[in-house]
């Protein structure tokens, strides 16, 4: 299954992914794909919250940056969190696909989707609010609307999470 | 406890008030009123405004939010749905929108019914059972 979630800024949307991840999840392993880059106090202190939160839910953590399609996770049931890090890194990081971010994370994804036995793929909510955006920060919205799109296709349920609650747009999960 | 949200200027208050049968006078706003209010009152609106006036005279969100499930747990609160642009760059607007974002999901969790708010049409996006 492949499940897609967004939500906003603190809305529990990882801790609903998680928690889906345990439920959907049977004798396979579980693997949390991370993306988000550590560099500063805030990020840091962020990954170690998620950290927290994860803990005995018995996830192996993959850390990826960039290049999702390199990553192996055969047969088991991955979270992908989250998207919008991983967009950033592939468009602001050195060796990130730049102009090709796009494709090269719409490769990974459809890799993960055939070879996983369940996908969580965490995005963002990021299309609420685009007054102050300048041309670069209008630019990577697009994409990352791009890319929720692209992936709502592929995906059975796209659920939004609302301050801890799911709306679903598509699919269902009881 | 009664939770409602929605996008700014969405007919949250005139919900409630229709809905719930509410007059202007049970509303407390939470962007200027006296804070011993809030433990009181029949509505309080602006949730997220109160958040932000208690972040920036350095008081402490989690004590208020533990009193406030504590003291009025028949309130009905109403907080604008922020948090759905890009990670702002300035520090304490971050702090902002995750302490909002935080706080609403501890006030959902002890909710009986939580709505949102859209072009004037609310939809029920919780119900305990239990209200």
């Amino acid at each position: 299954m492949i499940v897609l979630i967004t939500g906003g800024s603190a809305s529990g949307k990882s801790e609903y992914g998680e928690n889906l991840a345990v439920k959907l999840s049977k004798a396979e392993k579980k693997t949390y794909i991370a993306t988000m880059y550590p560099y500063g106090d805030e990020t840091l202190q962020k990954i170690q919250r998620h950290k927290e939160m994860r803990k005995g839910k018995g996830f192996e953590t993959l850390e990826c940056f960039c290049g999702l399609k390199n990553i192996d996770t055969n047969n088991s049931t991955v979270l992908l969190e989250c998207m919008s890090n991983l967009l950033a890194n592939e468009l602001y990081r050195e060796e990130g696909a730049k102009d090709k971010a796009l494709e090269e994370i719409m490769t990974g994804i459809q890799k993960l989707g055939k070879e996983t036995v369940n996908l969580i793929i965490i995005s963002n909510e990021v299309f609420g609010d685009i007054t102050a955006s300048n041309s670069e920060m209008l630019e990577y919205i697009r994409l990352l609307g791009r890319i929720n799109l692209e992936i709502g296709k592929m995906a059975d349920v796209i659920c939004e999470v609302v301050y801890s609650i799911p709306i679903f747009h598509k699919g269902v999960i009881k | 406890m009664i939770f409602v949200t929605g996008g700014a200027f969405q007919g949250k208050t005139e919900f409630v008030k229709e809905h719930f049968n509410i007059q202007e006078q049970e509303i407390v706003d939470g962007c200027l009123c006296e804070y011993h209010k809030i433990y009181h009152a029949r509505v309080i609106n602006h949730f997220e405004g109160l958040l932000l006036r208690l972040l920036k005279e350095n008081k402490s969100v989690s004590k208020v939010i533990e009193d406030l499930l504590w003291e009025n747990k028949n309130a009905i609160i109403i907080s604008t749905e922020i948090g759905c642009g890009l990670v702002p760059v300035d520090t304490f607007e971050r702090e902002y929108r995750e302490t909002v974002g935080r706080s609403c999901c501890q006030i959902v969790k002890n909710a009986n019914q939580v709505y949102r708010v859209h072009c004037g049409i609310a939809t029920k996006i919780y119900d305990s059972g239990n209200s």
